[in-house]
């Protein structure tokens, strides 16, 4: 007779946050959603699941990906573009591929074309500033998007998490550039003057305006990220040492960033059957809940942690995804034999 | 007549400047924040002690706790210790603001004091003679001594402080290598002969082996 053991998954002590991401649906300012976590931990899963259940209660929603790999339209077995387009079998959802150092290229190469020889020169100063490239990335996209008036944006950010760069230097960003316009406005006239003498014809005044409107771009942007009303960050995990380590590193990283971060989702948990011979899940079992109790233990007070199940299948296409983002709300209770 | 007082002042004076010249004005200024710190300053050091020793408490606590089998544990000393380290850095950053602040002030002081006072003492005393020289010492060089304004026959007060100067730096030479002399004259481990033969030989060696070190 085999033994009957009986898997219970375990449960953070005393009071707690709400298990799942109905704070997230409820709070109507938020504007922009950050879903992040490094390797594999299954962000656009939960991206797109979120996407799906904001779009219920929302009057437009719209999912961007900057990761190269084209995970979005993997995921929703439908391709997408650098423009915002309708996912299907949804009404108010849309989702866009982009890749920010693409549209910088644009963006330098566009500008190149009047700016001249001095401009260029400039110019290259300008992106010499660390994290510029990234920010100017989501300047390019807060433009598009602005004018298109989503209600929400959800990101689902690169697996470095190297999009958030940027926003460690965000004094640093603004005062470099703040400096190089006071630099540009002093010796503006006088290079007019030189190149006017050379014969060249550099129109300064022009690419000064565009340093003042990416410093001015860059604050907007910090501002709007720094605020709790308006962006979060959601961190998925597994329940694994390694990821564990690293998205403890993750919070305390947007901790000192200013970015809000209040929900961590815990995914591909095993909830194996009580009569199951499997000796491998036990053992994996044991090892997940382990590192659950510490997450517990560590975020449980502050955090809504969420747990989601590991489905026996994939979850690809609009209906995996669509089951699957229940339970971002009703949490995965295995069904009883 | 014999201006003792003024004299005295006047070589007094000079004394002082050049000590604190020799001395170095960075060295009084650190000299003279250690009390000062004491007296006003920021009431941080008991604090940065304080906080140093929480610093390796906590280094050590890290240490014994294992990542991997204690990770809430572990992170919550992490979390103490990186908050710990940065207060340390910002409080340190402060109190070294503080001190240049302390010594750039510092040695604005000892400027006005080396400088401008000799100065206003001198214009102050301009007329007075310091000492009437016997008439007929120097010839024609007697009207040079009582530069700028004294009294024919005596010497200013700017003639005799340059005596004073060259006076004292003269004697601080001559102290210097006299004490460099014995210094050099001790028995050295390396084999390096210091050769007895004659008092000026003697001192010609020392000086090139002052000269190669």
């Amino acid at each position: 007779m085999s033994e009957q053991q009986v898997f219970v998954c375990a449960e953070p002590e005393g009071d707690c946050l709400p298990p799942n991401l109905e704070n997230i649906i409820q709070q109507e300012s938020l504007k922009w959603i950050f879903v992040g976590g490094k390797g594999g931990v299954g962000k656009t899963t939960t991206s797109c699941s979120l996407a799906i259940q904001l779009a219920k209660h929302r009057e437009s929603v719209l999912l961007i990906s900057t990761d190269p790999a084209h995970n979005l339209s993997d995921a929703f077995s439908q391709k997408f573009g650098k423009e915002a387009t309708k996912v299907n079998g949804f009404t108010n959802l849309s989702a866009m591929e982009i890749d920010p150092s693409a549209s910088m290229q644009d963006m330098v190469e566009g500008a190149d074309s009047d700016a001249g020889g001095m401009g260029g020169m400039m110019q290259d100063l300008a992106f010499a500033i660390p994290g510029i490239d990234e920010a100017m990335g989501f300047a390019e996209v807060m433009k598009h998007v602005k004018s298109m008036q989503f209600s929400v944006i959800v990101f689902d950010t690169a697996p470095t998490g190297h999009t958030l760069r940027f926003l460690s230097f965000p004094t640093v960003l603004e005062k470099a550039l703040s400096k190089l316009s006071t630099l540009s406005g002093r010796f503006g006239p006088m290079l007019n003057q030189v190149s006017s003498m050379m014969g060249g014809g550099v129109n300064t005044s022009e690419m000064f305006e565009k340093l003042e409107s990416m410093r001015a771009v860059v604050t907007e942007v910090n501002t709007q990220f720094k605020n709790p009303d308006l962006t979060t960050f959601i961190p998925v995990m597994i329940s694994e040492f390694l990821s564990l380590y690293e998205t403890e590193r993750l919070i305390q990283e947007l901790t000192s960033y200013e970015i809000d971060v209040h929900c961590i989702c815990v995914n591909q948990l095993l909830f194996p059957d009580s009569d199951t011979n499997c000796k491998h899940c036990k053992v994996r079992w044991s090892q997940q809940q382990r590192y659950l109790k510490e997450a517990y233990d560590l975020y449980g007070e502050d955090f809504h942690i969420v747990k989601m199940p590991l489905l026996s299948e994939e979850v690809r296409g609009p209906d995996s995804l669509k089951k699957f983002s229940e339970m971002l709300i009703h949490p995965y209770s295995p069904t009883k034999p | 007549m014999f201006d003792i007082d003024l004299a005295v002042l006047l070589f007094c004076i000079t004394l002082a400047v050049e000590a604190v010249g020799w001395i170095g004005k960075d060295t009084l200024a650190d000299l003279f924040y250690q009390p000062y710190s004491m007296a006003f300053g920021p009431p941080g050091s008991a604090a940065n002690r304080a906080l140093k020793s929480d610093i390796l408490k906590l280094r050590a606590e890290l240490a014994a706790t294992s990542s991997q089998d204690e990770f809430s544990k572990w992170a919550r000393i992490r979390r103490k210790l990186d908050k710990a380290v940065a207060e340390l850095e910002t409080s340190n950053a402060s109190s070294t603001a503080a001190k240049q602040a302390f010594a750039s002030a510092f040695k604005k002081l000892l400027w006005v004091l080396t400088t401008v006072m000799p100065f206003i003492i001198s214009s102050w005393h301009r007329k007075a003679a310091v000492f009437y020289l016997p008439p007929g010492w120097f010839g024609p060089a007697t009207w040079w001594m009582g530069l700028p304004s004294a009294p024919m026959g005596g010497i200013s007060c700017g003639i005799w402080t340059m005596a004073c100067k060259r006076t004292i730096g003269a004697v601080k030479d001559i102290v210097v290598e006299a004490v460099g002399v014995k210094e050099a004259a001790q028995p050295v481990p390396v084999g390096v002969k210091v050769p007895v033969d004659a008092p000026s030989e003697e001192k010609r060696s020392t000086e090139k082996q002052k000269d190669e070190l």
